[in-house]
């Protein structure tokens, strides 16, 4: 955590938000059996702006949305905050068959007797956690329903036949969603108005630089430079529809630069994290046009890293 | 989005293009997809891409169209991209690592050409071009350079420049150029074609020898889409043999079946259907419902034998035009079963079933206690029965002739993706000939193979308010296997007939089946339709003037489409819509 907050003050965040944050985490205690649950974040998530707007509703005690396109950092910003202020997470991936049981929580026979077992939603609303709702809008919105009172002024559970409980102060959601990914559909109006939205923006060659940079220390600044071009080459191709969002992978190429890191040849590196994933022969050969306009063919991991 | 239709190979060119480039918005006026060596295309591919980029499409499009038409367009386009080259490889291979490698092997594939060429084609070459290259490749390669004239040595020195002129500058320094060397002097000179004018009987005796215009009449005509004419913005069209055709009733009806195949109904069956249906405007009209097959008995006259044989052709065409893309139009088929499959998945109905496992049923629990019965848990079952069928009925006219390979090949890839969504697909055409209005099946919903929509072609006119009642009477009469029905047409929003309309009381003198009247008629069968419980969708392409025409048939269910090769995604939209309804509805 601390970490973190280093991080968002050589970013040049409000300082004054900043501060806020770490008094918030340092005066909210957390019990020590969930203190597992605070995430560890692998990747920083980078824009001023973005931070001070999600800093800035958490503090007020506001439930976040993240909306925007594939690999625009939803995820990575949504752990970063659960981080920064200190509370465990509980991460819920949303599907089409996702029903009310699978998020308050279901009955259950234990003992000869029917007894309730909570489900995510309870138990980040018990213990004041952050509930990271991923990619909401896959879920049918009468699934959704049952979050309305959590997420509004009222601010209670009530699970039918058992107790009402209200959801700790602590407790926030933050839920991601992609318009345009296969499958999603458009978010209902009362659920979508007990949000605050932020609509993320598409990476910049500034950020994925120094993501790059952060990640791999090693890289050349030439090669840095490359791969981030090469990121944002598939993603113009993606928002274009030449190629299908599946090629667009943050982690991919984060991937094939790990193994040119362990000598895979940078060709076949790039092959193993992104172009290969799509099975699609057609969309295989756009792929490998696009490395192939930046990165020679012979190019070996050595001349990648310094 | 694209204006034009690419091939597989032309579509992966176009996007090496925009990615050098970085922008998608335009059609590139040059593709290299001419060698047979990938990496040289490629490379050429990245430096237009890169033209594109720093000068942008106006200044190329002026550039190259100051001397489009001119007898050296050849020559100078191929001067101007050598130049253009040189630029942008210098500006731009301090950025992009992999440009020297692709350029070294661009110079090499140069000379290892020289070896395969013809002697034809070593004429062809045009000797300047050939020197200009071989230096600069030369000078690229490390080679020892070619002997040039002092004039070419000065001329290569010009096409190499040591600054990158600015998008302002660039059309000015390549015309000082071209004009100091006598290539090009700003006007185009264009070589005139010969021209004859000639009337009366040699006429007529010239074009029985000479190739033709197309005109749209009621004689059948299989034809290549690459013949019909693109320049004139479509068919000519001419009823005046219409109406002389009239006459032959019984001529005309065998001549129908032998074009486009024996009849799905009974002499007697059709007789009934023609006077249920060709009542009001489209009294006296004919109906012919086909699958496309022939009646195999008796001799056939040699006139239908050889449009047999050109419709045989034209399928093979199609099926060769699809086998020849085949990578991208599988593509283009998992892309959109993927789509329609998601699509369901979100919107499908589940059935809650009592089960060993799943969620408790608190309601069912004593049952556990008491009469030992364990299925006392809620299961989910995802509905897998087909809840609606897709008709997408194709327009088969001749002003779809310059189409026929791309239509044929987008019926094949939506057929094909609704099949594997397990949604039961009908595909048809239509056209009307000699008072007859076809409506042929391709592919029957019992169908499991997509092969017959292969046997597409285009002819005559298209009656499309006769022929939506033809397919209400089919839908009608083989429904498939759903109560629900979408029906698709392809429509250029512009119904015509050489059949008049014959005289009423609203009409004395009978009238042209044409303009607003077609287009009132198709829009009441339309609402007919929709009156019947059959949702009516449409794809439409064709002028503006005629986009009203497609809103006033069929109000706000059409979506437009500019390129023929975008009918299967237009039409998935279209499905998916459906899907989403059904939930709701």
């Amino acid at each position: 955590m601390n970490d973190l907050i280093e991080f968002l003050k050589h970013e040049g965040i409000s300082a004054d938000l900043v501060e806020e944050v770490q008094h918030y985490a340092d005066s909210h205690a957390v019990k020590e059996e969930l203190k597992s649950r605070i995430p560890v974040p692998h990747f920083h998530y980078y824009g001023n702006k973005i931070w001070e707007e999600a800093l800035a509703a958490l503090l007020c005690g506001k439930n976040l949305m993240l909306a925007g396109e594939k690999a625009t950092g939803k995820n990575v910003l949504a752990e970063n905050l659960a981080a920064v202020f200190g509370r465990p997470a509980w991460d819920i991936s949303f599907h089409v068959n996702m029903d009310a049981a699978s998020l308050i929580g279901s009955d259950t026979f234990h003992d000869g007797r029917v007894t309730f077992r909570p489900g995510p939603v309870y138990c980040c609303a018990e213990n004041g956690g952050f509930g990271i709702l991923d990619e909401i809008n896959m879920a049918r919105n009468e699934a959704l329903a049952v979050l309305h009172s959590v997420l509004d002024f009222r601010r209670v559970i009530d699970v039918p036949g058992y107790e009402r409980i209200s959801v700790a102060e602590d407790t926030r959601f933050i839920a991601t969603m992609n318009y345009n990914y296969a499958g999603t559909r458009e978010l209902n109006e009362a659920l979508a108005s007990r949000f605050v939205v932020i609509q993320m923006p598409p990476l910049i060659q500034d950020d994925l630089q120094r993501l790059l940079k952060d990640q791999f220390p090693d890289l050349t600044a030439k090669y840095n430079k490359q791969f981030a071009l090469l990121f944002l080459d598939l993603q113009k191709k993606c928002e274009n529809g030449e190629l299908t969002e599946k090629a667009l992978d943050l982690r991919g190429t984060l991937d094939a630069i790990s193994l040119m890191q362990k000598g895979i040849p940078v060709r076949d590196a790039l092959d193993l994290g992104i172009t290969n994933k799509i099975f699609d022969s057609y969309e295989q050969g756009l792929i490998r046009d696009v490395i192939a306009a930046r990165l020679p063919a012979k190019l070996r991991p050595s001349e990648v890293f310094e | 989005m694209s204006a034009v239709t690419y091939t597989a190979r032309e579509r992966r060119a176009a996007n090496q293009i925009w990615n050098a480039a970085g922008r998608y918005n335009f059609d590139p006026l040059f593709l290299a997809v001419e060698t047979k060596n990938q990496i040289s295309d490629f490379y050429m591919n990245l430096i237009i891409g890169l033209a594109y980029k720093y000068y942008g499409e106006k200044t190329l499009s002026t550039l190259f169209g100051y001397w489009n038409g001119d007898i050296s367009q050849a020559m100078l386009d191929d001067l101007t991209w050598l130049y253009l080259e040189h630029v942008l490889y210098t500006k731009e291979s301090p950025v992009r690592p992999s440009m020297t490698d692709l350029r070294i092997a661009y110079g090499s594939d140069f000379f290892a050409g020289e070896y395969k060429l013809s002697r034809q084609e070593w004429m062809s070459k045009n000797r300047l071009v050939y020197n200009m290259q071989s230096a600069r490749w030369s000078h690229v390669l490390g080679k020892k350079n070619p002997l040039l004239t002092p004039i070419e040595q000065k001329l290569y020195c010009a096409l190499t420049p040591s600054e990158m002129p600015s998008p302002d500058e660039i059309k000015e320094t390549i015309l000082a150029i071209y004009r100091e060397f006598h290539l090009f002097d700003g006007k185009k000179h264009v070589k005139k074609g010969f021209r004859l004018h000639v009337t009366g009987a040699f006429a007529r005796f010239l074009t029985r020898i000479m190739p033709v215009q197309t005109v749209r009449n009621d004689q059948i005509m299989v034809m290549r889409s690459s013949q019909a004419d693109v320049q004139m913005g479509g068919t000519l069209q001419s009823k005046k043999r219409g109406h002389i055709a009239l006459k032959k009733e019984i001529s005309d009806r065998s001549y129908i079946e032998n074009c486009f195949g024996r009849s799905l109904f009974s002499d007697q069956d059709l007789v009934k259907i023609e006077k249920e249906l060709c009542t009001g405007n489209h009294n006296g009209c004919h109906l012919w419902f086909t699958d496309g097959k022939y009646t195999t008995h008796g001799k056939i006259p040699d006139k239908f034998r050889h449009l047999r044989d050109q419709a045989g052709l034209q399928a093979e065409r199609n099926r060769s035009y699809y086998h020849k893309n085949l990578q991208l139009h599988n593509s283009l088929v998992s892309h959109l079963t993927e789509q329609i499959r998601n699509c369901e998945q979100v919107h499908q109905q589940t059935d809650v079933l009592s089960s060993q496992s799943g969620s408790l049923d608190i309601t069912r629990v004593w049952r556990a206690e008491y009469i030992e019965d364990d299925r006392i848990f809620h299961a989910k079952e995802d509905d897998n029965q087909p809840s609606f069928t897709v008709d997408l009925l194709l327009d088969a006219s001749a002003s779809r002739l310059q189409y026929q390979e791309i239509l044929a090949a987008q019926g094949v890839i939506l057929a094909q993706s609704l099949l594997a969504c397990h949604i039961p697909v009908r595909v048809s055409k239509f056209c009307s000939v000699r008072g007859y209005t076809v409506f042929h099946v391709l592919k029957a919903f019992e169908d499991k193979k997509c092969d017959r929509i292969f046997n597409y072609f285009a002819a005559g006119w298209n009656r499309d308010g006769l022929a939506l009642r033809e397919a209400e009477k089919f839908l009608r009469l083989a429904p498939g296997p759903a109560d629900r029905h979408l029906l698709i047409i392809l429509t250029d929003a512009a119904p015509n007939d050489s059949q008049r309309i014959l005289p009423s009381e609203h009409a004395p003198m009978g009238r042209n089946y044409e303009d607003d009247v077609s287009v009132q008629d198709t829009a009441s069968e339309v609402r007919a339709l929709r009156a019947n419980g059959i949702h009516v969708s449409a794809v439409f392409m064709g002028n503006d003037a005629a986009a009203h025409n497609a809103a006033q048939i069929y109000g706000k269910e059409f979506t437009r489409i500019r390129q023929i090769d975008q009918l299967a995604k237009a039409a998935g939209r279209l499905i998916q819509k459906e899907i989403q309804e059904l939930t709701i509805g």
